[in-house]
């Protein structure tokens, strides 16, 4: 027996020796010096590797690595223990809960905003005729993309559906409400649900106007305006995490994408500029001084 | 019964199975069971344990599984059966390339699957404009992931039934018949029967990967709760969300699969039993 359990320990060691390096975390020591690891909101995805390409260009020898996902996905996988050097998330919301589970150092840094659009699929395509105003949104039998509650994407979408109805906009009483029972599929973040009208797979969706207006996809889909008063700014906020191999690099970075020659990238995206800065910013607990 | 055993010729085999076939079976025990373990104690450490089990995501989530991949199974058991005794008894050159055809699904990626349906049954796929014009459309709706769960879990099912049904010799149909059995009740009592382990096996098998399906389900079924969201589907919204409510899911999901395993087993033995 003692015989049986030093050999299943010794193999059990050996694995483990071999296995570590080769398991490691994108973020871990054994990466390069000079490589920054940025993980962005899933709406940066068509400007940050344009923005990353100028940063590395300012800093000779730094490289930049980004991840993209639904901006309450990066967070989560920071919590369970993912390494970057910096969170960029595309609500408040999320990067409140990252400077709150004690993942962020320093205050975050505000530098884009971005409004809501309807798309539908382009003339001629199925279910393209379904959409044509705001109204049909709530119209029975349409079927529309989505996204989860907890995706920056779609706690906007909410507040913008809302607006519309308690405005004077001439929406019914629960046109809200339809709306949302009109959605075939919630989606975990806003690339995957301008996926599915570019697929023509649904009748509508709500995006971000920079999905609408710049990228691949954008092309592939005919927009419907949200009236000014009723859309939302989405806030996008840029944080050094607390755990960065690179805080230096994550310091310069987020203090890169706030100046000139980012904004000017950012706006050619169709981003707007840094939302002016509330009390009810990120920066922790609420009611803190 | 049980095959009687050459007592000489193995001589040295055991000891070589002992030095590397036991630590071997420890690592394997401790890497498969060790994360198991680990779901079950962090779940059971969680305060809200219950009550996310009980709550309407995972409820609504649990009965969606389960209903789909019921009928899903009904339709595997219905298509695969007299395919695999055909894939089983027939040696044409056409059947044995489709042979290799089958497992496809087995090897391809979900998510391909999932992308592969929506060329065919989605709105702009190839068939979407004609179901269409017959008032169908499939994609995020129940059916959408019934398809997906018959996509990727069929082949288990017949990969398996095919292998039962060859190992009922075909001499024994052939008495039968010539003793004045009719082929249909030769099939019912005689060749089923006898495949039923292997057919039991590759049930079980499907069964539990309609269960698990996922990628495809995603990509052609979208993710609705109580109508597309299925629990895998669910445990990976609650990941971004609440811990609790995705490792009560995955608890969920676990005992659900231990219970279709041990019923399997169960049956065969049983099966298995009554023959002996």
């Amino acid at each position: 027996m003692d015989n049986i359990i030093r050999w299943g320990l010794a193999s059990l060691l050996m694995i483990a020796g071999c296995a570590s390096p080769s398991v490691r975390d994108s973020g871990t020591s054994d990466r390069a010096a000079g490589e920054l690891v940025v993980f962005a909101a899933a709406s940066l995805a068509e400007v940050f590797p344009e923005l990353a390409t100028a940063f590395e260009k300012t800093s000779p020898g730094v490289s930049v690595r980004l991840n993209f996902a639904g901006s309450q996905r990066l967070r989560t996988q920071l919590e369970f223990g993912a390494t970057g050097d910096v969170f960029v998330s595309a609500d408040q919301r999320q990067m409140s809960l990252a400077v709150d589970a004690g993942l962020v150092s320093g205050d975050p840094a505000p530098f884009a905003s971005n409004s809501l659009v309807v798309v539908t699929p382009i003339a001629g395509e199925p279910g393209s005729e379904k959409v044509q105003v705001l109204d049909d949104l709530a119209s029975p039998g349409v079927k529309l993309a989505l996204a989860l509650p907890d995706v920056p994407v779609g706690v906007y979408t909410r507040e913008m559906l809302g607006n519309l109805e308690s405005g004077a906009y001439g929406f019914d009483e629960g046109y809200s409400q339809k709306v949302l029972d009109n959605a075939a599929t919630l989606e975990t973040n806003v690339r995957s649900v301008m996926q599915k009208v570019v697929l023509g797979e649904v009748d509508a969706a709500v995006v971000y106007m920079t999905n609408a207006t710049t990228g691949n996809a954008a092309a592939k889909v005919r927009t419907i305006p949200i009236p000014e008063g009723a859309n939302v700014t989405a806030s996008y906020y840029a944080a050094a995490l607390k755990d960065a191999d690179e805080s230096d690099l994550a310091g310069a970075f987020i203090q890169f994408v706030q100046e000139e020659t980012a904004q000017a990238i950012l706006a050619r995206h169709g981003f707007g500029p840094a939302p002016e800065k509330t009390d009810s910013g990120p920066t922790g607990q609420v009611g803190q001084p | 019964m049980t095959w009687p055993r050459a007592k000489d010729s193995g001589r040295s085999l055991p000891s070589i199975g002992n030095v590397f076939g036991t630590p071997a079976t420890v690592l394997y025990l401790l890497f498969i069971g060790f994360p198991v373990l680990a779901l079950l104690i962090r779940a059971a450490g969680q305060d809200g344990f219950l009550s996310s089990l009980s709550s309407d995501v995972a409820l609504t989530a649990l009965k969606l599984s389960l209903g789909t991949s019921i009928i899903s199974m009904g339709f595997v058991l219905l298509i695969g059966t007299p395919f695999a005794y055909l894939l089983a008894k027939n040696t044409s050159i056409f059947l044995r390339a489709l042979d290799s055809l089958v497992e496809l699904p087995i090897v391809l990626p979900p998510v391909v699957a999932g992308v592969a349906m929506l060329m065919a049954f989605g709105r702009n796929g190839i068939l979407g404009p004609p179901l269409a014009e017959l008032g169908i459309s499939l994609p995020f709706t129940s059916i959408a992931v019934i398809f997906a769960q018959v996509f990727v879990a069929a082949p288990f099912y017949i990969r398996s039934a095919k292998v039962g049904f060859q190992s009922v010799a075909t001499e024994y149909e052939d008495i039968s018949q010539t003793l004045g059995v009719s082929p249909w009740r030769t099939f019912w009592q005689l060749t089923l029967p006898l495949a039923s382990p292997s057919i039991l096996t590759g049930f079980a098998l499907a069964w539990a990967r309609a269960l698990s399906e996922f990628g495809a389900t995603i990509m052609f079924a979208g993710n609705f709760m109580g109508k597309t969201q299925t629990m895998p589907l669910a445990i990976m919204t609650a990941m971004e969300t609440s811990l609790d409510a995705a490792l009560a899911l995955s608890v969920l999901l676990l005992c659900v699969s231990i219970v279709l395993l041990a019923g399997v087993g169960l049956l065969t033995r049983r099966h298995w039993k009554d023959r002996m």
